[in-house]
């Protein structure tokens, strides 16, 4: 159940991935400094092809394809996404893959005649256009046929397209591409942890990654850590109190502090109490954000520079947790205490305190292990928020900045390991529940409860 | 069943009840409640309702007045006028109004005398305007997201917790048939552009045809294991923090509109629904009034409709009010993030993020947090007041 998990998010993922609209070779020419008006067309092309092969982009997408029988067999070694819906939209609406080649090998070897002729652009219009009855109307009055259209074929194969011919529907067709696909060798460099490079600044995903890893692992288990040091207290004391006073205030400013939405709270904390806009006394926390430039500091390093910036934002997850946590160890408690065997250990002599620590105790708190697990992808949604909010550079940030920079292979580096995470954490949360607890045992039982 | 009396009789309910009666009349009256047009006035002896006027318009009922058609409201001298409450509209502009004023401040614009109630925000839009406007696409995004997510969650709890891994048995030749077919239309679909109306329809009964050929064919039977099938999808959304899957799927339509928002959100959020339902199935169907049921001889449809939904409902509607309040801060995190709505489109969490930005302006974080902060502890009671009927009447 673990596998098939991973390799469906994979897919997702992968296919995800390749629904995204922008062009990385393009992006990351411009990096290294190809720009594509700079430099001639011959030239980018083969900078072009090279990037291609180095991001593997020249390879079929999954181990087979289905594709209508018109379709050339070798249609993904057209890497240009836009190329490559183009010849789609005229394979769909001629249904012959011969006519369409030609057309567009005439097409190129027209345009290497036009060089530096005003016609071009008008040919190369009508190569990128989309609605083939174009042809019939623009071949006919706008471009006028010179010498050099009359040399190729190109005239004659776009009229062919332009009268049009398609079929109500299409015969699938099926190729097998083996394991030399761009699928598997994403999937197979992803867990040897090369993950591509960022197509914002050139440097390798797992680099800028791994960098901000350390601070959302370092947001998340510290909150936790502190959240359960804070809540399980807490749960116990409000649990021998139920029914008090204090019992019920502490009950409903929990209510309310949980369903206050994380980053109203930490925007509120940000805009009052980092500033002394308000009254001198509400400068108490430092000014948000995390020294950009670290030195030759490791990550551990720039947490410990920067610990004064990063008690705001703990203080704003733990609140949130103890809140959820606290009355989850209440309530379990409470429901352990009205338990038969609490009887049975009073009448055999225990003192109040011992049944509390040597059977309540235990029992109610072994739940949590669940629920703590089971709250990880919400932390880390949380994590993202007040990454945000107090630019500390970790994961969430760095999926929220690739999204705006359309980086996809970091975006979806991210997606893969937080899902891979998750699930890992949910494996190792039931091998430990049923450690510790001796009700349940695996075995070859169907099941369980 | 849940009445709106039951709910009533209790603290948490009737103060529900009343934010969530309170947010809804602001949507519906949004544009009566703030708006730069006139409710009703006079011009020259005649008397106008320009707002009215404008949903007639909108309809093709009516033209915009012409004595209007060089000036703005505030420009021309009206005899008699009843402005609303709040005078300005969401996304409008009023051109003599300053930045980030603070709440209360009056200004003159025109012949009339304007009052930010709330404050503006840094581009000198009201936020008053806002809220009221925002409220009316909250509870659009959120209502049509729990309709979507609920659609889906019945119809995968309905699958995993009546019919379970061992009810469905179809012939399995049958079923590869059926199961090319629609990959056929998909197909089709994707290359040859049919229409999806035309394309759902053909899968819908090619399905219907399957179901009924299926009592017919004598042979080699296997059943569907739908409660594994299901259960495992719903492993795999939960595995996935939410927010990370929404922001990629966000980006890749780089400017969504309600309507892709609505349908993404309300497809990552029918997964609690559908457990919830599938364990209510599976304790409710052992019953012996479901039994005798079957021996009279009711179909599953009867049983499921008449029988089986109308006892789940009540935990089903606890988690449908939690959920509308998980809607809402996923929706007003999205936005407050600026992956949401496009940004001329004024929200709660758009509103909430300009503050980050502007430290010494709190009525931007204040004010549409309290909003988004009501709105969601009024769904929460809601939920803990049909939990607490749902305990008692067990």
């Amino acid at each position: 159940m673990f596998i098939p998990s991973i390799i469906l998010i994979g897919v997702f993922t992968f296919f995800l991935f390749h629904a995204s609209p922008a062009d990385p070779i393009d992006s990351l020419l411009r990096i290294e400094g190809f720009e594509n008006d700079v430099m001639s067309d011959k030239q980018y092309q083969s900078q072009y092809k090279r990037i291609a092969k180095e991001l593997e982009l020249d390879l079929p997408k999954f181990y087979f394809g289905i594709v209508p029988t018109y379709y050339p067999d070798t249609l993904y070694k057209v890497i240009d996404k836009q190329k490559r819906n183009r010849i789609k939209e005229l394979l769909r609406h001629h249904n012959d893959w011969s006519t369409v080649s030609a057309f567009l090998n005439q097409g190129k070897i027209l345009l290497a005649k036009l060089e530096g002729k005003d016609l071009k652009r008008e040919v190369n219009d009508l190569l990128n256009i989309k609605d083939p009855n174009f042809f019939s109307t623009a071949l006919n009055s706008d471009i006028k046929v010179e010498q050099a259209l009359k040399e190729t074929d190109f005239f004659s194969y776009a009229q062919i397209l332009g009268r049009q011919k398609k079929r109500g529907f299409a015969i699938p067709k099926f190729l097998w591409f083996g394991t030399n696909n761009q699928f598997h060798s994403w999937v197979s460099s992803f867990f040897s942890g090369s993950l591509g490079r960022s197509i914002q600044d050139g440097r390798p995903v797992w680099n800028k990654i791994s960098k901000a890893l350390g601070w959302t692992v370092f947001l998340v288990l510290i909150g936790l850590v502190l959240a359960l040091l804070i809540s399980i207290p807490l749960g116990v004391w409000n649990a021998t109190i139920v029914s008090s006073r204090w019992s019920r205030i502490l009950n409903n400013i929990f209510y309310f502090i949980y369903a206050m939405p994380l980053f109203w709270f930490a925007t509120l904390m940000v805009v009052f109490f980092t500033t002394s806009q308000y009254g001198d006394w509400t400068n108490i926390f430092p000014g948000v954000g995390i020294s950009p430039y670290s030195g030759d500091l490791s990550t551990s390093g720039r947490i410990l520079a920067n610990s004064k910036q990063l008690i705001l934002p703990v203080f704003c997850i733990v609140l949130n947790s103890v809140a959820y946590l606290s009355s989850i160890v209440k309530n379990s408690i409470i429901a352990e205490s009205n338990q038969a065997y609490k009887t049975t250990a009073l009448l055999k002599g225990l003192t109040k305190r011992a049944t509390f620590w040597k059977h309540l105790f235990p029992n109610s708190i072994l739940p949590l292990l669940t629920i703590i697990i089971g709250t990880i992808p919400a932390s880390l949604s949380g994590s993202l928020v007040i990454e945000v909010i107090f630019n500390i550079p970790g994961i969430g940030r760095l999926m929220f900045d690739s999204i705006f920079g359309n980086d996809w292979y970091v975006i979806f580096s991210i997606v893969m390991l937080v899902g891979i995470a998750t699930i890992i954490s949910y494996l190792i949360g039931d091998i430990l529940y049923a450690y510790l607890n001796p009700k349940i045992r695996f075995g070859r039982s169907k099941k369980v409860g | 069943m849940i009445s709106l009396r039951k709910i009533w009789r209790y603290r948490k309910g009737k103060l529900a009840i009343g934010i969530l009666l309170f947010f809804l009349l602001v949507a519906l009256l949004a544009d009566f409640i703030a708006n730069d047009k006139p409710i009703y006035c006079t011009y020259q002896g005649q008397s106008y309702f320009p707002i009215l006027n404008e949903y007639a318009a909108h309809i093709g009922f009516s033209e915009q007045y012409t004595f209007l058609r060089n000036n703005a409201w505030n420009d021309i001298k009206l005899e008699k006028s009843v402005y609303p409450i709040i005078k300005f509209s969401s996304s409008s502009i009023d051109q003599n109004s300053s930045s980030l004023s603070s709440p209360g401040a009056t200004f003159k614009s025109g012949v009339l005398l304007k009052q930010h109630w709330l404050g503006s925000d840094p581009i000198g839009r009201d936020v008053a305007a806002g809220l009221v406007h925002g409220s009316r696409k909250t509870i659009l995004i959120s209502f049509f997201v729990m309709l979507i997510a609920c659609m889906v969650g019945f119809f995968m709890g309905i699958l995993s917790g009546y019919y379970g891994d061992d009810t469905i048995k179809v012939n399995f030749w049958l079923l590869l048939c059926t199961m090319v077919s629609i990959c056929f239309v998909w197909f089709q679909w994707w290359y040859v552009h049919w229409s999806f109306g035309f394309s759902g329809v053909v899968c819908v009964i090619l399905i219907g045809l399957m179901s009924m050929l299926n009592q017919r064919i004598t042979g080699k039977q296997i059943r569907l294991p739908l409660d594994l099938i299901i259960m495992r999808l719903i492993e795999i959304f939960k595995s996935v923090p939410a927010l990370f899957i929404l922001l990629a799927l966000l980006a890749i339509i780089s400017k969504p509109s309600m309507i892709s928002l609505i349908i993404i959100i309300g497809l990552l959020r029918w997964s609690t629904i559908a457990r919830v339902l599938r364990a209510e199935l599976l304790h409710l169907k052992e019953k012996k009034y479901i039994t005798s049921a079957k021996a009279l001889g009711a179909s599953d449809t009867q049983i499921i409709l008449r029988h089986l939904m109308p006892n789940a409902i009540s935990p089903l509607l606890t988690i449908i009010a939690f959920g509308f309040a998980g809607t809402i801060l996923i929706e007003a995190t999205i936005s407050f993030l600026g992956i949401g709505l496009a940004a001329d489109e004024v929200t709660w969490g758009s509103i909430l993020s300009d503050a980050r930005n502007n430290f010494s302006a709190w009525w931007l974080a204040v004010f549409p947090g309290a909003a988004i902060f009501l709105m969601v502890i009024a769904c929460n009671f809601l939920g803990d007041t049909l939990n607490e009927i749902s305990i008692k009447s067990d």
